[in-house]
C-alpha cells in the first residue's frame, strides 16, 4: 500500500518498521499542502496527516478530510489537538496516535491491523441476506433475528404542534401510527416501537428489499398523506432511515429492556444524521437497492463508522422544464 | 332501484311523525317539482288528507318515479338546514341512511347525495346519474404517450402485462376517490368525479397516478421503455348519457381531450381554470401556471427530483 506521510514534528525514525516493509511504500509530502496530497490519492492508499497545532488550521484540514468518503487515513496527534477523538471515527478516520500512548515507532501489525479493520468498515454492505425464513406467528420473545430496521419519523414537529395545537396534533400522531403500522403490515413488517415522533418497522432481513421499495414508496406518498389523508394543506414532512441488523425480538409494547447494538444506530441515524424527506441507509442495505432505484442514490457521507447513502428527494412543485 | 318495504313503512313514519301536510308536499316538490297530492292521492281538495296517507302517498309516488333516493336527501337536507329558516328536526334519518347503506349505497355528505357502494356494483353513472340530465363533473383525460410505437416495438405478452398494470393502477387511483372510469381505449380513457370535492378528487387522482407511474416504470414494467402518460383534468356541464357516441360529442369532454393533446407535456398533468379555481389555496399552490401560445389558461403539475 501507498502510505502517504503528511507530518511537520513527527521524526523519520517512527516511520521505519514500515518502510521496511516490502507491503507499503511510504510518501513524505511534507512540501505539500492537505489539499494537494488528498488530490494525488487514489481509494488504495492511506494518508497520515499531523493535527496542526493551530485551531483554525485544524478544523480546516479535518473538514477537507472528511469530505473525502473514498479515501482512508488517520490522524498523528502528538501534542493532543483533538478534543475528541472518537467523534474523529465516526467521521471517517480509521486511526488516531495521540498521547498518551503515541508510540516512538508506527509497527506494520498495529498498522495492518487497523487497515483490516477499517477496510471491513468500509464494505459491511456484503452482509449476506438472510434466508432463514421468517414468520410473525412463529416468532419467539428473547431470541435474535436479523432485521431491516426502517424508522420513520415525522419531521418539524414543533411547527405541526403550534399549527394545529396540542389535541388535533396528537390526533395526528395516532393516526400516522395507525396507518403506519397497517401499510407496514401490509409488506411483511411490524411496527415494533416508537418514541415521541419516531416509529421503528421492523422486516424480516428476507424482506429487505420489499422494506426498502416501501420506505421509497412512503416518499412519494407524503403529498396524499399530508393533503388527502391528515387533512394538513400540506405534504407530510417525513424522515425515513433504514439499516440491517440483529436484534432480539420482544413483543410491540415490551421492548422497554432491548439493548441492541441495531436499534441503537437507527435511532441514531435517523434523529441525528438522516435529512427530512428522504430515506437514509446505510451501506449494507445498498446492494439490496433494486438495480432499477440505484440511479436515484447519493453518496450522504460516513455516520459512526458507516457508509451511508440516500434516495434523492422528490419535488412535488414543478417550475417547467423538458416537455 | 327496489326499496324493502321496512325501509319505505320508515321513511313514511319519519314524514309523518315529524313535519305537517303543507311541509310535507313541500319536501316532496324539493324532489318531484310538479308534484300533485291531490291528483297522486285521489283524494277531493275539498276532504283533508290525513298525513299517514298523505305521507305514503309521497313515498309511493317518488318511488315510482325512481327518485326515492333524492326524497331521502331531501329529508337531509331539511334536517340540516330547515325550511324557510325553521327547523325541522326529522326523525329516524339515522335508520334511514342506515337502510341504504345495507341496500348497497354509501352517503357523500359533501354533496348530500348518495351513490352506490363501490364495493358491490360500479357503474358509469353511480347508479345516479340519469340520462338526459346535466351535472357538472370533473373529468380526466389520460393518453399513453407514443402507444402506436410502444405497440409495434413489444410482443404482445409484454404489453398486455404493462397495460394491464395500469389499467388496473389507473382503476385503483381513480375509483378509490369516488370516480368512475367511462372509457379505457389502447391509447388511454377518460374518467368522470361527480361525488365529494370533484375537483379536488380528480386532481389528486391524477397526481397519484404520475407518482404511481414511477414505480410501475420502475418496479413492474416489462417493456424497454418506459410509459409515460399526459393527464388534463377538466370541469364543467354535460348532459348525462351512458352512451359514448353520445357523451364524447360534449363541448366539456372535447375541452379535456384538446387540453390533453395540445399543451399537456409528457409524464405531467394539466389543470384547467375552472379545475383550479375550486381547489384550495394551499393545494392550488402545487400547481404551476403553464404558458401556453395562445393564452388559454392551464396549470400544470409533475413530479420532480432534486438536481444531485
Amino acid at each position: 500500500m501507498i502510505i502517504h506521510i503528511l507530518t511537520h514534528t513527527i521524526p523519520e525514525s517512527f516511520w521505519k518498521p514500515l518502510s521496511k516493509s516490502k507491503d507499503h511504500t511510504l510518501i513524505f509530502q511534507s512540501e505539500k499542502t492537505l489539499a494537494q496530497v488528498v488530490k494525488l490519492m487514489t481509494r488504495d492508499d492511506f494518508l497520515y496527516w499531523e493535527a496542526p497545532d493551530n485551531d483554525g488550521d485544524l478544523k480546516k484540514g479535518l473538514k477537507l478530510l472528511i469530505k473525502q468518503e473514498d479515501l482512508l487515513w488517520g490522524v498523528l496527534d502528538p501534542q493532543a489537538q483533538v478534543k475528541d477523538v472518537a467523534e474523529l471515527f465516526f467521521q471517517g478516520s480509521c486511526d488516531y496516535l495521540g498521547p498518551p500512548y503515541f508510540p516512538e515507532t508506527l509497527g506494520v501489525t498495529r498498522f495492518e491491523r487497523m487497515l483490516q479493520w477499517c477496510v471491513g468498515l468500509e464494505h459491511p454492505g456484503e452482509v449476506p441476506l438472510s434466508t432463514q425464513s421468517f414468520d410473525w406467528a412463529q416468532v419467539v420473545s428473547g431470541q435474535e433475528y436479523p432485521f431491516l430496521f426502517l424508522l420513520v419519523s415525522l419531521a418539524d414537529t414543533s411547527k405541526l404542534k403550534k399549527r394545529f395545537g396540542e389535541k388535533r396534533y396528537h390526533q395526528l400522531l395516532n393516526d400516522f401510527r395507525t396507518w403506519l403500522g397497517w401499510t407496514a403490515q401490509e409488506e411483511g413488517g411490524q411496527l415494533w416501537m416508537d418514541m415521541d415522533t419516531s416509529f421503528l418497522v421492523l422486516f424480516p432481513d428476507s424482506l429487505s428489499t420489499t422494506a426498502l421499495i416501501y420506505g421509497f414508496k412512503t416518499l412519494l406518498s407524503r403529498l396524499h398523506l399530508g393533503f388527502e389523508y391528515f387533512c394538513l394543506e400540506q405534504p407530510l414532512d417525513l424522515i425515513l432511515a433504514a439499516h440491517r441488523g440483529q436484534c432480539a425480538w420482544h413483543p410491540p409494547g415490551q421492548t422497554g429492556n432491548v439493548v441492541s447494538d441495531g436499534v441503537n444506530s437507527i435511532f441514531h441515524l435517523g434523529q441525528k444524521f438522516a435529512q427530512e424527506n428522504t430515506l437514509v441507509i446505510t451501506e449494507n442495505c445498498l446492494p439490496l437497492v433494486p438495480e432499477s432505484l440505484k440511479d436515484l442514490i447519493l453518496p450522504q457521507g460516513l455516520f459512526e463508522g458507516r457508509q451511508t447513502y440516500r434516495f434523492q428527494k422528490v419535488q412535488f412543485t414543478w417550475t417547467g422544464g423538458q416537455n | 332501484m327496489r326499496i324493502p318495504g321496512a325501509l319505505t313503512n320508515l321513511t313514511v313514519k319519519s314524514l309523518y311523525v315529524s313535519v305537517g301536510i303543507d311541509t310535507m308536499i313541500r319536501i316532496a316538490r324539493m324532489v318531484l317539482p310538479d308534484f300533485d297530492i291531490y291528483k297522486s292521492s285521489g283524494f277531493r281538495e275539498s276532504i283533508p288528507i290525513p298525513p299517514q296517507d298523505c305521507a305514503a302517498t309521497i313515498v309511493r309516488i317518488i318511488s315510482q318515479e325512481d327518485k326515492y333516493l333524492a326524497l331521502i336527501e331531501a329529508l337531509i337536507q331539511v334536517d340540516q338546514d330547515g325550511i324557510m329558516g325553521r327547523k325541522y328536526p326529522v326523525s329516524n334519518l339515522r335508520d334511514l341512511i342506515k337502510g341504504l347503506v345495507q341496500n348497497g349505497f354509501t352517503y357523500d355528505p359533501v354533496n348530500n347525495l348518495f351513490l352506490e357502494d363501490g364495493k358491490q356494483r360500479k357503474t358509469q353513472g353511480w347508479g345516479r346519474l340519469r340520462e338526459g340530465q346535466d351535472y357538472n363533473l370533473s373529468f380526466l383525460r389520460m393518453d399513453i404517450v407514443h402507444n402506436s410505437k410502444i405497440v409495434r416495438d413489444h410482443p404482445q405478452e409484454h404489453l398486455e402485462q404493462a397495460f394491464s398494470q395500469l389499467r388496473s393502477l389507473v382503476a385503483n387511483k381513480v375509483e378509490k376517490r369516488l370516480g368512475r372510469i367511462w372509457t379505457w381505449e389502447g391509447d388511454g380513457g377518460v374518467a368522470a368525479f361527480f361525488y365529494g370535492h370533484r375537483q379536488y378528487l380528480g386532481t389528486l387522482a391524477a397526481m397519484d397516478i404520475l407518482h404511481g407511474m414511477v414505480l410501475l416504470n420502475r418496479l413492474n414494467n416489462p417493456l424497454k421503455v418506459p410509459i409515460s402518460l399526459r393527464l388534463a383534468i377538466h370541469t364543467g356541464t354535460v348532459k348525462y348519457s351512458s352512451d359514448p357516441s353520445i357523451w364524447k360529442k360534449n363541448d366539456v369532454i372535447k375541452q379535456v381531450i384538446e387540453q390533453e393533446a395540445k399543451y399537456t407535456p409528457k409524464d405531467a398533468l394539466t389543470v384547467s381554470r375552472q379545475t383550479e379555481s375550486a381547489l384550495d389555496r394551499s393545494f392550488a399552490a402545487l400547481l404551476t401556471p403553464l404558458k401556453t401560445p395562445d393564452g388559454t389558461p392551464l396549470f400544470s403539475y409533475k413530479l420532480g427530483w432534486e438536481t444531485p
